[in-house]
């Protein structure tokens, strides 16, 4: 037996509930504008102390820095006349001196010596000839000799030093300068590192205020 | 840095010994000391870092180097009077003593007598300037050294001023005072708000 089909029932239409108000309390509530003025007056409050704090901070790090970097300045310049008063540029300068006069003074000895020992040599051989009733004549070369020792031997090299001396002792003369200057690169490094870690401090405040209450971040 | 520079003051004498007895090696072994009285006179008093080396004590050396033959310029003058003896010898063995070939081999050997005695004191006058060189350069590193130290111990103080162990100068001017922070104690404190109920909390669990 089939069973006659029967049309459901219509259901009655559901009514339209009007939402809307509901919504618009729900945006004032989760709004950071639904924070009281007076909750917003005390965050503010918070984060200017915090924030004060830490350019308090960033103040004490300054002037230590600027403090430490005057010390080190101070401790250069210290260190430079220091040098200065060893004299290395003076004593480089007479080092030279006295070998340039060494060697020049060596040369002239060695050259008289050869210039005796070759004529004596070369009188000897003339006597000698004279007594077998020979006419011949030995030239002297004793007095030559003894110049080509001395430019070659001595007053060459001596020369060599009295140019390298002035060079050697400006170089040492210019040994306190460069500690006056590498201790001023030593300040201006004390002071970089102050102000690195002064900025260390500024992106910790600017963390604090973007997060606070009412700002645009948190809105 | 004292000590390290006392260092050096040390190597800066030990330098000058050591080129004093180097000096009077070389004087030594040639047979011949410098005689200040009979240098020129533009000269006689510059005797530099030599005059050191000057001493009655190296004169004794010389004269005995020379009498028993061991120095340079002695065996030159033996080998320069064998020469002239066998040239003497041979000639006139042969009759021929009063020719011209006596004169000739005496002048051939007193050339080379000359050019020994020259690069004799050649070779002796080089070796004392490469201890001039020496000893200048060594004493320009020890004054580079004395620089170098100075500046270590200027980083080192620069470390210690870094870490706060040195105290700074009391001549200089006093920190500026720290500009007044907020009191904590004047800004209210926020109220606590009532927390919500949470489902499945401890509360709601007691409550239900």
């Amino acid at each position: 037996m089939t069973l006659p089909y029967v049309q459901p029932p219509q259901l009655p239409a559901a009514p339209q509930a009007n939402l809307s108000p509901l919504l618009d309390a729900l945006r004032k509530q989760a709004a950071p504008t639904n924070f009281g003025p007076q909750a917003q007056a005390l965050a503010a409050a918070d984060v200017a102390s915090a924030v004060a704090g830490i350019r308090a901070q960033q103040d004490e790090i300054r002037r230590q820095a600027g403090q430490q970097a005057g010390q080190v300045n101070d401790a250069a310049h210290s260190a430079a006349q220091f040098l200065q008063s060893l004299g290395l540029g003076d004593a480089v300068a007479g080092d030279y001196a006295h070998a340039a006069e060494a060697q020049r003074a060596g040369a002239a000895g060695y050259s008289g010596g050869l210039r005796t020992t070759v004529d004596d040599a070369a009188a000897q051989v003339q006597r000698n000839l004279a007594s077998l009733g020979s006419g011949q004549q030995v030239p002297g070369q004793g007095a030559a000799a003894g110049d080509a020792l001395y430019g070659l031997g001595g007053n060459l090299p001596a020369n060599t030093l009295d140019v390298l001396g002035p060079l050697a002792a400006q170089s040492a003369r210019a040994l306190p300068a460069q500690t006056l200057g590498y201790g001023q690169a030593l300040a201006v490094g004390v002071q970089g590192a102050g102000l690195s870690g002064r900025a260390r401090w500024t992106r910790t405040w600017r963390r604090s205020r973007r997060n606070a209450p009412g700002s645009r971040r948190t809105t | 840095l004292q000590g390290l520079l006392a260092q050096i003051n040390a190597s800066g004498a030990g330098n000058q010994a050591s080129l004093t007895g180097q000096q009077q090696q070389i004087l030594g072994r040639l047979g011949e000391t410098i005689d200040p009285s009979r240098l020129p006179a533009g000269i006689a008093g510059r005797l530099g870092n030599l005059g050191a080396a000057l001493t009655p004590e190296l004169s004794g050396v010389v004269d005995a180097a020379n009498q028993s033959g061991v120095s340079t310029l002695a065996q030159l003058a033996r080998q320069y009077q064998r020469a002239q003896s066998a040239s003497a010898g041979d000639l006139a063995a042969r009759g021929i003593i009063r020719s011209g070939a006596y004169g000739q081999h005496a002048a051939d050997n007193l050339h080379d007598y000359t050019l020994g005695q020259y690069q004799a004191r050649q070779s002796a006058l080089d070796a004392l300037g490469g201890l001039q060189s020496s000893f200048t350069q060594q004493q320009q590193d020890l004054a580079g050294q004395a620089g170098s130290a100075t500046n270590d111990a200027l980083g080192r103080l620069t470390d210690q001023i870094r870490a706060g162990l040195v105290a700074p100068p009391t001549s200089a001017p006093g920190a500026a005072p720290l500009p007044p922070a907020v009191p904590r104690a004047a800004v209210p404190a926020i109220p606590k708000r009532a927390a919500a109920p949470v489902w499945g909390s401890q509360r709601t669990t007691r409550a239900l």
